[in-house]
C-alpha cells in the first residue's frame, strides 16, 4: 500500500521523465496541462483493466477484487516509489476514478445486454469477467445518477468519485481537493444521500 | 428539489445533531418553506437508510464473499461504542462492519469490535448470546480467539467484542506465502483442535468459513506480516485462530428465502460453506457435524483453491434450487475437481490449476497425484449429505488429516460397498422426481382430487339438513306420511340418539349413527316397507361414502339397486339414481372400470327422460367423465365434460354445485393433460364460484385449492403451491377432522412439494402420516395407499434404508398380486423395484428371483395390450 502522507516537496522531479511516462505526465497535468490530462487517462485506464483481467485470472476464487485495490494498485505500477506532489496525485486519483468508473459502467452494460441474450461476442472485459457485485442495472443507474450529480454539484460529485471510485481516504481527499476533512465529510454525505435517494426513487 | 444550495446547507447543519435536535431544527431551519422541508426531510431519510450504500465497489467475478476482511476505508468511525474506542474500520460486510477498538475499562486493550448493521432484533440477539455466555468464557484455547462481549450501541444496533487477531483470511494467507500442501494440512489441523475444544464446551460455530479462521504468522506476532518473502512461511510458522464463536447462533443465520434474496452479500458469503442441514429451513437440529461439514468445505477450499459448489452457480439460483444443490448435488472429488480445471482452462497461458498448483509451490500432476485418493476421501467424508456418514467430531478429521501427513492408512475409504447403495439412493430420487414432474399423469386417480367432491359434500349436507331437521322434529314429524318423511324421520331418531354437538368428533358421531342404523335395519325394522328402507339405505351408503367408508357404503347402495330396479324397472330415475351411487362408490374404491357401466347406464337412463331429468343426466356424465378421466380416456372425457359445462353454465345454474363442479372437473382435465396454463383459470373461478356458493369452509374449496395447488407447482411457483395446499389441508382437517383420505392427499401433496423443495425428513413425515391414513380407511392395496408407498419408498430407500423399503415394498406386492383391478404395470413395477433393490444390496440370489416375477408380469402384460392376433 502506498503511503500518500509523504511531505509535498517535490515539483522538481529530479529526473527528468519521457513525456509519455505517466508521472511526467502527472507532473504536466498537475501544472494544468491538459492535453497531459488527457493522455493520462487512456494509460490509466489500460493499465486498471490489465491489473484487473491478471487479477480474474489468477486470484484464489472467490477473492475479493476491491475497485479501490486496483487503483492504488495501478498507482504502484505507473509511478512506483516516485515522489509526488500531492497536485500530481490527485490528477492521478482524479483520472484513476474516471477510469474505474468507466470500466464499471462498460462492464455492467456488457453484462446487462449478455444477460439480455444479445451480442455472445466476447469483448475484451467480457475475458475477464469482471463484475461488480450488484446488478449490471444498478451500476448503470447510479453512473447515470453520479453524471447528474455531477451537473448539479460539481464539488459533491467530486469527493464521491474520489472517495468511491478511487477510494481515497477522507484525509486524502481533503488533501487532493484542498479542502478541510469536515467539508469532504459533509459533502460525501450529502452526496451519498442524494444518490441513495436517487435510486431510490 | 428546492434550491439546492439551501437543501444541502440545511442537510448538512441537520447530519450533526441528534435525532431529537434534528426534528427541532428542521421546522425552524425551513421557516415554513414546505416543499423545501420535504426536500430535506427526504435526503435526510436517505441519509439514515443509507446503510453501507457506496461503501466500496467490489469487483468479484466468483463470489460475493462481502465478509473479506479489508483494509476499510473508514467512513465516520462512531466516536464510542460502550465503552470501547473505534480506532478503525478493518472489515465491511453484508452482516455489518469490524471495527478495530480501543477498551478502556476495566482493562486497557485493542479488541476487534464488530456491529451489525440494523435488521435484528437486538434484544433476541443479545439473548442468544447470554445464553451461550457462559460456555463460551469456558472456551481457553490457543487457535481461539474468544468472544469477549455483546452489547447494543445507542441506535440499538447489536455488536460482539471479541479478541483482535492481526491476520488474514487463512485461504489467502496460505495462497499470499504460497504455502504447500503439507502446510496448508497443519494449519488445518489446528483449526480442527479450535473446533473440537468448543465442541467439548458444546459450542458449536455454525459459520466456519476462511473469514472466519484467521492466521498469522508466529515470529512476527501479525503485526508486520506483509511482503511474500518472509523466510520460509510455512503452516508451523503461522497460528490459526478461529473468531466469532458464538456469533452465527446469537444473530441466528439461517437460510430463509427472506435472507438470500435481500441480504445477499452477507448470506451468499456463507452459502458455500453450509450444511445440508443448515439449508434445511425446517431443521433446527444443528449438531458439531454440521461444523464438520463446513470444515470439509475449508478443506475443500485449501487444497483444490475452489469451492465444492461454484459459488457463481448458487448465487445466480433461488433458493430452492440453492437448497436442492446444497442437500442433494454431490460435488467432484477434489482431484477431480483440479483435473476439470485443467482440462476446461480455456486461458491459453497461465491456466486455473496451474496457478492453483503454482501458489502450492508444485505443478498440477504432482498436486492431482497427491491430492487423489486419501485426501479426497477424507474431504468427501466430510461432505457427506447424511451426517450420519461425517466423522463424528473435528477430531476425527483433525487426527485424520495428520494419518495422512504420517502417510499412515485413513479410516475413510473409496467408495466401495456404500457405492451401489447411494448409486441405489439416486436412482430413487430420480423415481420421486418421476412422481412430480409428470404428477398429473399418475396422480389422476388421487391427487386430483375429484374424489372428494361429491361424496364429501353430499354427507355434509346431508349431516346439515339432519341438524336442520332435528331442530324441526317436532313439526317434520307430524307430517311424517309420505316416503320422504319416514325416510327422515328415520335419519333423525338416527341422529337424536348421538347428537353431534355432544361429540367434538363429528364424523366419528355420524359413523356411529349409520353403524347403529345399519344394524337397525338389518334387524329388521324396516321389513314391511322396502321403498322406505332403500331409500334410508342409499341416504346411508353416501354417507359412509363421505366418511370414505367405501366397502360399508357399497353394500347398502347395492341394496338400494336391488330394491329400485325390482320395484320400478330398470329405466326408472330411482334405479338410475341408486346405479349412479354405485359407480360413484366403486370409483372411490379405486376400481374406475366397475364404476364406467354403472355411471354410462345411469346416464343413458336419464337422458331417455328428457328435459325433465337434465340436471341428473348432467351429473351422471359428469360423473362419467371423472371415471375416464381415471382410466386416462381423456378425448371421451373432454367430450362429455364439455356437454357437461355447457349445461352448468345456462343462468338457472348459476348457484348449484354443478356449475362449480363442471368448471373444476374442466380444469382436472386439463391438469391430467399436462395443460397447466389452461388448467389454472379453471381451478380459480371454481374457487370462486364455490366460495359465493358454499363459503370458505366446504369440502368443495378444498377440492378446488388442491388442484389449483398442483398447477402452481407444475408450473413452478413453490411458494403459491405450498400456500394453497396448506390452506387446502386447513380446510380438510376442520371438516374431516384428521383421519380422511383426502387429508392425506393434502398431505402427500405438500410431501411432493418438500421433496423437490429437498426437505426429507418434512417430505417422510408427511408421507407417513398420508400412509398410515390411507392403510387404515382404504386398505393397502388402494390404488392411492399404493401411490403414498411408492412415494414412501423412494424417501426411504433415498435415505439408505434398505430394509424398510423392502418390507414396503414386499407389502405393496402382496397386496396387489392378486387383485385383477390392478394393472400388470403396476405389479410389473413393483417387482422391478425389488430387483433394484437387492442389486443396490448385493444380494444377487433375491434380485434374480424377482427378475424373474418381473419378466413374468411384463410378459402378461405385453400379451394383454397387443390386440389378438386371430
Amino acid at each position: 500500500m502506498p503511503r500518500y502522507d509523504s511531505a509535498d516537496s517535490d515539483e522538481r522531479s529530479a529526473k527528468h521523465e519521457p513525456t509519455g511516462s505517466v508521472t511526467g505526465l502527472l507532473h504536466a497535468a498537475a501544472r494544468g496541462d491538459n492535453g497531459a490530462a488527457d493522455r493520462l487517462f487512456p494509460q490509466i485506464y489500460e493499465q486498471l483493466l490489465a491489473l484487473a483481467r491478471s487479477h480474474m485470472h489468477q486470484e484464489n476464487p472467490g477473492h475479493t477484487l476491491q475497485a479501490t485495490a486496483l487503483v492504488h494498485e495501478a498507482y504502484l505500477r505507473l509511478v512506483g516509489s516516485d515522489p509526488l506532489s500531492w497536485s500530481s496525485r490527485t490528477a492521478f486519483f482524479q483520472a484513476s476514478a474516471k477510469a474505474m468508473r468507466r470500466i464499471l459502467i462498460d462492464h455492467a452494460r456488457r453484462r446487462g445486454r449478455s444477460k439480455r441474450g444479445g451480442d455472445l461476442k466476447r469483448e475484451p472485459l467480457d475475458a475477464v469477467d469482471l463484475a461488480v457485485s450488484s446488478d449490471p442495472d444498478e451500476v448503470e443507474a447510479l453512473d447515470a445518477a453520479v453524471s447528474r450529480l455531477a451537473e448539479r454539484d460539481p464539488r459533491a460529485a467530486d469527493v464521491l468519485q474520489l472517495r468511491f471510485y478511487a477510494g481515497l481516504s477522507v484525509e486524502d481527499t481533503a488533501a487532493a481537493l484542498g479542502c478541510s476533512e469536515r467539508t469532504v465529510k459533509r459533502e460525501w454525505a450529502f452526496a451519498r444521500a442524494w444518490l441513495y435517494q436517487e435510486l431510490q426513487a | 428539489m428546492a434550491d439546492w444550495q439551501r437543501v444541502k446547507s440545511i442537510f448538512e447543519q441537520l447530519i450533526e445533531l441528534s435525532d431529537e435536535d434534528r426534528d427541532r431544527s428542521l421546522g425552524r431551519l425551513c421557516e415554513g418553506d414546505v416543499e423545501l422541508r420535504a426536500a430535506v426531510e427526504r435526503l435526510i431519510n436517505a441519509h439514515e437508510q443509507a446503510g453501507s450504500f457506496l461503501a466500496m465497489p467490489t469487483l468479484d467475478r466468483r463470489r460475493g464473499e462481502a465478509e473479506d476482511v479489508i483494509p476499510g476505508k473508514p467512513e465516520f468511525l462512531p466516536s464510542r461504542i460502550g465503552c470501547y474506542t473505534p480506532l478503525e474500520a478493518i472489515g465491511e460486510g453484508g452482516f455489518g462492519t469490524v471495527y478495530r477498538a480501543r477498551q478502556e475499562a476495566p482493562v486497557r486493550r485493542i479488541v476487534a469490535l464488530k456491529v451489525i448493521k440494523p435488521g435484528m432484533d437486538t434484544r433476541e440477539v443479545i439473548a442468544r448470546f447470554e445464553s451461550e455466555r457462559q460456555a463460551l468464557a469456558m472456551m481457553n484455547h490457543p487457535n481461539i480467539a474468544p468472544v469477549l462481549d455483546a452489547g447494543a450501541t445507542e441506535e440499538g444496533r447489536p455488536y460482539f467484542v471479541m479478541e483482535y487477531v492481526p491476520g488474514e483470511p487463512i485461504t489467502a494467507y496460505c495462497d499470499r506465502h504460497r504455502l504447500e500442501l503439507r502446510e496448508r494440512l497443519e494449519l488445518f489441523v489446528q483449526v480442527c483442535h479450535a473446533v473440537q475444544h468448543a465442541h467439548q464446551k458444546r459450542i458449536i460455530h455454525r459459520d466456519i468459513k476462511p473469514t472466519n479462521v484467521l492466521v498469522m504468522s508466529r515470529d512476527a506476532d501479525g503485526q508486520h506480516d506483509d511482503d511474500v518473502q518472509q523466510g520460509p512461511a510455512s503452516g508451523a510458522a503461522a497460528v490459526a485462530r478461529v473468531i466469532d464463536f458464538g456469533v452465527a447462533k446469537a444473530m441466528d443465520q439461517r437460510l430463509t428465502e427472506h435472507s438470500v434474496f435481500t441480504q445477499e452479500g452477507m448470506l451468499v458469503g456463507t452459502l458455500e460453506y453450509m450444511s445440508p442441514e443448515q439449508a434445511d429451513t425446517s431443521q433446527v437440529d444443528i449438531d458439531t457435524r454440521t461444523d464438520v461439514y463446513s470444515l470439509g468445505v475449508l478443506l475443500y477450499e485449501l487444497v483444490t483453491g475452489s469451492l465444492p459448489f461454484n459459488p457463481q452457480t448458487l448465487r445466480h439460483k433461488g433458493y430452492v434450487e440453492i437448497q436442492r444443490i446444497v442437500r442433494e448435488v454431490e460435488p467432484p472429488r477434489p482431484s477431480a475437481r483440479l483435473s476439470a480445471l485443467d482440462g476446461v482452462s480455456s486461458v491459453p497461458k497461465d491456466g486455473r490449476s496451474a496457478e492453483i498448483a503454482r501458489r502450492r509451490g508444485t505443478d498440477v500432476r504432482t498436486l492431482i497425484r497427491k491430492v487423489r485418493g486419501e485426501l479426497d476421501w477424507i474431504v468427501m467424508k466430510c461432505l457427506e449429505k447424511d451426517r450420519a456418514r461425517r466423522y463424528e467430531t473435528a477430531n476425527g478429521v483433525g487426527l485424520e488429516v495428520e494419518r495422512f501427513l504420517k502417510n499412515e492408512p485413513v479410516l475413510a475409504g473409496p467408495p466401495g460397498a456404500g457405492y451401489r447403495i447411494r448409486k441405489f439412493v439416486r436412482r430413487n430420487r430420480v423415481a420421486i422426481a418421476a412422481i412430480t414432474g409428470t404428477g398429473a399423469a399418475l396422480t389422476v386417480g388421487f391427487l386430483v382430487s375429484i374424489a372428494g367432491f361429491v361424496a364429501a359434500t353430499r354427507a355434509l349436507d346431508l349431516a346439515d339438513d339432519q341438524r336442520q331437521l332435528a331442530q324441526h322434529s317436532a313439526n317434520d314429524a307430524r307430517r311424517a306420511a309420505d316416503k320422504a318423511e319416514a325416510v327422515n324421520r328415520f335419519l333423525q331418531d338416527m341422529l337424536s340418539e348421538a347428537d353431534p354437538r355432544n361429540n367434538a368428533r363429528r364424523d366419528l358421531t355420524v359413523r356411529e349413527a349409520l353403524d347403529r342404523a345399519v344394524a337397525r335395519l338389518d334387524s329388521g325394522e324396516m321389513k314391511h316397507q322396502p321403498e322406505i328402507e332403500a331409500a334410508v339405505r342409499l341416504t346411508v351408503g353416501r354417507t359412509y361414502i363421505g366418511l370414505a367408508q367405501y366397502a360399508p357404503a357399497e353394500t347398502q347402495i347395492e341394496f338400494a339397486v336391488d330394491v329400485y330396479r325390482s320395484l320400478f324397472g330398470e329405466s326408472s330415475g330411482e334405479y338410475a339414481d341408486a346405479l349412479q351411487q354405485r359407480g360413484t362408490v366403486r370409483k372411490f374404491a379405486g376400481r374406475p372400470v366397475e364404476a364406467e357401466p354403472d355411471f354410462r347406464t345411469a346416464l343413458a337412463i336419464q337422458r331417455s327422460r328428457g328435459e325433465t331429468a337434465a340436471a341428473e343426466a348432467a351429473a351422471c356424465a359428469n360423473d362419467l367423465a371423472t371415471a375416464l378421466l381415471d382410466l386416462k380416456r381423456f378425448d371421451e372425457a373432454a367430450q362429455l365434460q364439455k356437454e357437461v359445462l355447457s349445461f352448468a353454465r345456462r343462468p338457472e345454474n348459476v348457484d348449484k354445485p354443478i356449475l362449480s363442479e363442471a368448471i373444476n372437473n374442466m380444469g382436472s382435465l386439463h391438469l391430467a393433460r399436462g395443460e397447466h396454463g389452461l388448467a389454472e383459470p379453471y381451478f380459480r373461478e371454481a374457487l370462486d364460484v364455490n366460495r359465493r356458493i358454499v363459503g370458505d369452509l366446504h369440502p368443495n374449496v378444498a377440492t378446488n385449492l388442491d388442484n389449483l395447488a398442483q398447477t402452481l407447482h407444475s408450473k413452478g411457483d413453490l411458494d403459491g403451491s405450498e400456500e394453497t395446499y396448506r390452506e387446502a389441508l386447513a380446510v380438510r382437517r376442520k371438516l374431516f377432522g384428521a383421519d380422511h383420505p383426502d387429508v392425506a392427499t393434502s398431505l402427500h401433496n405438500l410431501a411432493v412439494l418438500h421433496f423437490v423443495r429437498g426437505n426429507l425428513e418434512a417430505c417422510e413425515e408427511g408421507l407417513r402420516e398420508a400412509f398410515d391414513i390411507l392403510r387404515r380407511m382404504n386398505g393397502r392395496g388402494h390404488p392411492d395407499t399404493l401411490t403414498v408407498a411408492d412415494s414412501l419408498i423412494s424417501v426411504v430407500g433415498a435415505s439408505g434404508r434398505l430394509d424398510e423399503a423392502e418390507r414396503l415394498l414386499h407389502e405393496s406386492y402382496d397386496a396387489v398380486r392378486d387383485d385383477p383391478a390392478i394393472p400388470l404395470a403396476r405389479k410389473c413395477a413393483l417387482a422391478e423395484r425389488l430387483v433394484d433393490l437387492y442389486r443396490a444390496w448385493s444380494k444377487p440370489d433375491k434380485a434374480d428371483e424377482w427378475s424373474k416375477k418381473a419378466e413374468h408380469w411384463r410378459a402378461l402384460e405385453t400379451a394383454s395390450t397387443q390386440p389378438s392376433s386371430g
